[in-house]
């Protein structure tokens, strides 16, 4: 429980860094430039309670637009982050976050051996793929995460489950963040999906 | 207002220092994180963002500067002008050359960037990358086969036989992990080098695939933590009837040179194309900062010329508003010396000159109030001299003029200040000659002179003892001279009355003493010889002896005349009624060929005076008119009287007139002297005698031509109310 505390009090902490830096940067540019933006749509999304934890699958389709595939075969690496929240509904206020938790994946191609590299930061383990189709795949399957343990969850309370799946623009080289927050096509970002909490 | 406005630009100079500092520093990282992620990298957002920050926070304190100097041009507060000129200036320096700077730098960053990238090298990358691979799918090639004799060896084997063959199948083939995998993925056997690794590397889902075709699987893979692998994946086919088909999966060490020239290539070609691909990116990144930095530096130059020009202009425009309020007349302001520099010289100059203008008002004023006063007290004593002044310039004009002169010649001169003697002598005629004297001398360049000068009025003749001066010249304004006048007519006067009286005294004296044994010695003759000659010389006795009594006669009525006009009996004074004695006089000449006409206004005026004398004088004045009309029939004589203000006081004015001959102007101007007379006989002493007695009792007669139908002469007796009083005033 700890370790989810902590986890989760850092994450509110960059989460919202990154907002206020995302509001200002939209407020400097000037002009929306023509986006052909790429996608992330979350679905087939189940929950399950084994072991007194609560575990859960999904399906992400990522679809890259031309930019970040070209911008993946040029040698630059993507990382996508997949944002999965725990938050408690309440009355008359907003919804409290019960429990945060972040799965990146590293994506970068391999031009030797033309493989798509898969690092999973969580379990550092890398895996390769002949094809980008298999690499995002690998990346938008997600079973049997645990998410949290059942004893943490007030019984009286409702809570839901949401998920968003994005490119994490900090990640990108430098030259290319600005554009990347000023909404070009180099950015990637699902909107929240959300399922209650219940096995 | 200015030394505010330097007050503010002062505190603000630290924290637009250090404002500037953090800015040149994130900028600088800016910069550094755009060339190499690694460094900064993560702190490239937070850069940008506060250097939008603090290039805002700029535009904002140059805002205000902005604002300030428009609302100070528009009220015109001294320095504004002179700042704003000075902003501009400033500016203009500033952004021309940061502007060649920055376009110069634009094309280099352009160029620059496109330099790093040649399609030459590209392809040899390209090539090399070929090339690389060429060699890596040799040396797979023969990996796979050897995997395959290795399978082939495996099929041979009894299933209990494998995990033990497969050791030295192993050691055999120097690969670093075999692993037998049964059809539902378990693992049947392994072996590797590190003995820790106790689980195989699985393979991928990509590498079983090939193997439901019937082939083998042979690549290049990247297994965790351990680089670069060869991989090869082949089916263990078993001739045995029944056997479960197997798979192998080798896992061959790449050579280390290999290896890392491979990951060499690999990283540079990676490396270059992302640089290649990122370069737009990269132009427009370095185009930012370079902007961001031409910004800073020309709002940081801008806010520059703003505090500076404040800074240099508020002493100034301290200096225009002391100059200001000095040209007001405030010679008080003292402004304080900020500095030691030049500006604090010049602030130091003009407190001393307000200092200077102080002092010299003071004295100024001093000065002038001494002047006035010393002007005042000589108008005073102007004004209370009896004589009159007149100064009158080089250039001919009347300059100052008394109150004692105006009464002299009986005009208000003081209107007439400035003028030419020309023009007065043109409105007053009677003023002529005195003026044109004036005039003769100032055109002989005569100014030191004394003369006497006749003037004519209808007050009659006056007679003025004239001094003129010349004034010491000591500048443009002096010169010119002074005239003092003495109106010496009654002095004149006095003095040939005086020695008409001492003449008649001495006549009285020495004429009517022998007069007497004159007169007794022919009586004693003719007494004592008539009769004793004969006829004809008794008759010539007779009439030489009459003829002597006679004239002795005539002599002493006429030394008696003498006698009585130079005698100055002392006046017994009593308050006489004038109207009462006048009508008793007239009424001893009613039986005389002379009519008489009293017109006489009440209240009738009682005069503190001599009766007896009054008498005489009246006496003589019936006697002048009854002598004058002596050739008339119709002689007549009027006699009227009105009390008369003037010059604020009242005065009784008797006037006689009669239908005589009256007066010719020569005889006019000497009438009261003694010894004129228009009469064949008489001693020309009644009209002197009349007025010595109207002097006597402080009147004063004046003689003239009586008005129609009379147009004979008329005498007018005077006497102002201080001598003549009313019925009403002694009441």
């Amino acid at each position: 429980m700890m370790a989810y505390q902590t986890q989760r009090d850092q994450d509110i902490r960059v989460c919202s860094h990154r907002r206020c830096l995302l509001l200002v940067l939209f407020c400097l540019c000037f002009a929306s430039l023509p986006v052909l933006a790429s996608d992330a749509e979350i679905s087939n999304v189940r929950t399950l309670l084994s072991d007194g934890v609560y575990r859960i699958g999904a399906r992400i389709d990522f679809d890259l637009n031309l930019t970040l595939q070209q911008a993946l075969q040029n040698g630059v690496p993507l990382v996508l982050e997949l944002r999965i929240e725990v938050i408690r509904e309440r009355d008359w206020l907003w919804a409290e976050r019960a429990a945060q938790l972040r799965q990146r994946f590293g994506l970068q191609f391999h031009a030797l051996t033309r493989r798509y590299l898969v690092d999973n930061y969580s379990t550092d383990v890398q895996y390769s793929f002949l094809e980008l189709e298999e690499a995002l795949d690998y990346i938008g399957n997600i079973y049997d995460l645990p998410l949290i343990d059942a004893n943490l969850l007030k019984p009286q309370y409702t809570y839901w489950v949401r998920m968003r799946a994005d490119l994490d623009i900090e990640s990108l080289p430098t030259p290319v963040r600005l554009w990347a927050y000023l909404g070009s096509d180099w950015s990637l970002q699902s909107d929240w999906h959300q399922w209650p909490l219940q096995p | 207002m200015a030394t505010a406005a330097v007050g503010r630009s002062r505190l603000g100079i630290l924290p637009m220092l250090v404002l500037f500092c953090i800015l040149l520093v994130s900028l600088s990282l800016m910069s550094d994180a755009t060339h190499n992620s690694e460094r900064f990298g993560q702190l490239y957002s937070w850069l940008l963002l506060i250097n939008a920050i603090g290039l805002v926070v700029l535009v904002g304190l140059i805002g205000s500067n902005l604002y300030w100097l428009v609302s100070q041009y528009r009220a015109r507060a001294p320095g504004a002008k002179l700042t704003s000129r000075l902003v501009i200036t400033f500016v203009i320096l500033a952004v021309v050359p940061v502007a060649v700077v920055y376009y110069f730098s634009l094309q280099f960053l352009q160029r620059g960037i496109d330099s790093w990238f040649d399609v030459q090298i590209e392809q040899a990358l390209d090539d090399a990358l070929e090339l690389s691979r060429g060699s890596l799918d040799v040396r797979l090639s023969d990996l796979l086969k050897l995997t395959e004799k290795i399978a082939e060896e495996l099929a041979e084997m009894t299933p209990a036989l494998v995990p033990i063959g497969l050791y030295d199948l192993r050691v055999r083939s120097t690969a670093v992990e075999l692993a037998v995998f049964g059809m539902d993925g378990r693992i049947v056997a392994s072996s590797s080098v590190e003995g820790t690794n106790i689980i195989p590397h699985r393979p991928p889902d990509q590498a079983l695939l090939p193997l439901e075709l019937g082939r083998s699987y042979v690549a290049l893979d990247p297994i965790s933590d351990a680089g670069l692998h060869v991989r090869a994946v082949v089916p263990v086919t078993s001739s045995k009837p029944g056997a479960e088909p197997l798979t192998l999966q080798a896992l061959f060490e790449v050579p280390e040179r290999l290896s890392t020239l491979a990951e060499n290539v690999e990283n540079q070609i990676v490396r270059y194309k992302k640089l290649a691909y990122l370069r737009t990116f990269l132009k427009y990144s370095y185009m930012l900062t370079l902007s961001m930095v031409l910004v800073l530096s020309l709002l940081s130059a801008v806010w520059a010329a703003f505090f500076s020009a404040r800074r240099m202009v508020a002493p100034i425009a301290v200096l225009a508003e002391g100059t200001r309020a000095v040209a007001e007349g405030d010679y008080s302001t003292r402004l304080p010396v900020t500095s030691e520099d030049e500006l604090g010289f010049l602030v130091r100059s003009f407190n001393d000159m307000t200092r200077r203008l102080s002092k010299a008002r003071d004295q100024a004023r001093r000065s002038q109030s001494r002047v006035e006063g010393q002007r005042a007290y000589l108008e005073t004593v102007l004004g209370s001299l009896s004589s009159g002044v007149l100064s009158i310039s080089d250039a001919g004009e009347l300059r100052t003029v008394n109150d004692a002169a105006c009464q002299v010649v009986g005009i208000d001169l003081s209107g007439q200040l400035g003028c030419r003697l020309g023009e007065i002598s043109a409105r007053h005629e009677f003023l002529e000659p005195l003026l044109s004297l004036v005039e003769a001398r100032r055109a002989e360049h005569v100014l030191d002179w004394q003369e006497q000068v006749l003037l004519f009025d209808s007050s009659g003749r006056r007679v003025l003892m004239c001094r003129s001066t010349a004034l010491p010249v000591s500048d443009e304004s002096s010169g010119g001279q002074v005239v003092v006048f003495d109106d010496v007519t009654d002095l004149i006067r006095a003095q040939r009355d005086a020695a008409w009286g001492e003449v008649a005294r001495r006549l009285a004296h020495e004429i009517k003493n022998p007069l007497t044994p004159i007169q007794l010695s022919a009586e004693r003759l003719r007494r004592k010889y008539l009769n004793t000659m004969p006829d004809q010389e008794a008759e010539v006795m007779d009439r030489a002896t009459r003829t002597i009594v006679q004239q002795v006669e005539t002599l002493k009525e006429m030394v008696n005349a003498f006698g009585e006009y130079a005698r100055a009996p002392k006046l017994q004074l009593e308050r006489v009624d004038l109207y009462e004695l006048l009508r008793d006089t007239a009424a001893l000449y009613e039986g005389s060929t002379l009519s008489i006409h009293l017109d006489l206004v009440e209240p009738a005026p009682l005069l503190n005076g001599d009766a007896g004398r009054l008498r005489q004088l009246l006496h003589n004045l019936f006697k002048n008119a009854l002598e004058a009309v002596r050739e008339r029939e119709d002689g007549q004589l009027a006699i009227r009287s009105r009390w008369v203000l003037e010059a604020g006081d009242r005065f009784i004015d008797l006037s006689f007139e009669d239908n005589g001959g009256g007066f010719s102007d020569e005889v006019l101007e000497r009438l009261f002297e003694p010894y004129v007379t228009t009469k064949a006989r008489g001693t020309g002493l009644g009209l002197a005698i009349v007025k010595k007695i109207v002097e006597a009792h402080g009147g004063r007669i004046e003689v003239g031509a009586a008005a129609d139908p009379l147009s004979g002469a008329r005498f007018t007796l005077i006497w102002p109310r201080s001598r003549a009083s009313n019925a009403d005033d002694t009441e």
